[in-house]
């Protein structure tokens, strides 16, 4: 294969992928970087990668499960490199109770209340656990999330399970109120 | 209920995305490898600035001795120099490293950290401590330890300074590889590969 050809096939990837997958990569970033500014970055250093990455794409994965490695371990890296000051530790989903925000009287589980407290959660969240949660709000199936993080079996199910019984809690004091 | 609302929830947070210009990706991947080597020069403007006023040291001290710990300071300049040079090329990363699992991927950067700021002592500070000594010391050596009398307390300071700084930079170096170490064990435990 000729250096054009080579070029152009991983262009057509690269943008077929970023068409299907860069709402994706909208949302992951905002997952991991708060400030609007380093996020925009953050999505470039994703793209940017991503179209380096189908340089030596054969379908090692699923194209899927390639698309999420690559934005996912950028956004680590960029956390990693950052130097931006944490105001609270991060900790891992067996620690978490709640979902971010459960003290509002209110119990707010419309879409948008619901969208910032998953955000607010996943922030608390450590790299591995944070990936979890991403991949699983991405629908993503266990075998899937474990192939992208490299979590053993029981490891993806056990965070799962705590996942689920988090997201379902908002609904269940719901449905007490009512 | 289940869990589905917050993955439609998550999901309708940004619900369109698509590809940047190829031109931008290509000038943002030139931009990286400019980083770096922008990066790699002014580490070795510096290294050169620290040979040239060294140098000059070794020449113009009226102390032979110190003027020896000045052309030792120039040569351990030279290997730091080397091993910025040579850890700072491992800092790109290449594409099969981008594509590794990401806990894999996250684990290899924190074992290179704590590589690097483990053995700084070795590479970073012992380098420069011979030249530094016979620098500080080079006048007691020569004249006896009696001339100390007549330090004033500056010259006492700026003996201790220099201890203190790089003692100050071992002791953080330790502690964040201590730290990076602490997350090594837990990627190892979620892998299965602490064994």
């Amino acid at each position: 294969m000729t250096d054009t050809n080579g070029r152009s096939l991983q262009d057509s990837r690269y943008l077929a992928a970023a068409r299907e997958h860069g709402a994706m990569i909208e949302r992951l970033a905002r997952g991991y970087e708060a400030d609007a500014d380093l996020r925009r970055d953050l999505v470039q250093e994703i793209h940017t990668a991503l179209w380096r990455s189908f340089a030596i794409f054969e379908g090692q994965c699923s194209e899927r499960s390639w698309v999420h490695r690559i934005a996912h371990n950028v956004a680590v890296s960029h956390i990693l490199t950052g130097r931006r000051t944490r105001r609270m530790p991060l900790v891992g989903l067996d620690q978490i109770a709640e979902l971010a925000g459960d003290d509002d009287p209110e119990g707010q589980v419309g879409e948008r209340a619901l969208s910032q407290r998953l955000l607010a959660t996943i922030h608390r969240l450590a790299p591995a656990d944070r990936q979890v949660m991403l991949l699983y709000l991405e629908d993503l199936t266990a075998a899937e999330i474990g192939e992208v993080t490299g979590l053993s079996a029981s490891a993806v199910a056990v965070r799962i399970h705590r996942l689920k019984a988090l997201l379902a809690k908002p609904y269940r004091s719901q449905e007490k109120c009512a | 209920m289940n869990s589905d609302p917050a993955k439609q929830a998550w999901q309708s947070t940004v619900a369109v995305g698509g590809p940047l210009p190829l031109d931008q990706l290509r000038a943002g991947s030139d931009r990286f490898y400019r980083l770096i080597r922008l990066r790699n020069r002014v580490e070795f403007g510096a290294c050169i600035l620290v040979v040239i006023v060294f140098t000059a040291y070794a020449f113009l001290l009226p102390v032979e001795t110190v003027r020896i710990g000045a052309a030792t300071v120039v040569g351990g300049t030279l290997v730091v120099a080397w091993q910025l040079h040579r850890r700072a090329s491992a800092l790109v990363p290449p594409e099969e490293a981008l594509a590794a699992a990401t806990l894999a991927h996250q684990r290899a950067q924190m074992v290179r950290q704590r590589d690097a700021l483990g053995s700084v002592f070795f590479w970073y500070l012992l380098p420069l401590i011979p030249g530094m000594l016979l620098m500080m010391f080079g006048a007691m050596i020569e004249h006896g330890v009696g001339i100390a009398r007549n330090f004033r307390w500056t010259e006492w300071v700026s003996l201790a300074l220099a201890p203190a700084v790089f003692a100050g930079v071992w002791w953080l170096n330790r502690r964040a590889a201590r730290k990076l170490q602490e997350g090594i064990d837990k990627i190892d435990a979620l892998t299965g590969a602490a064994a």
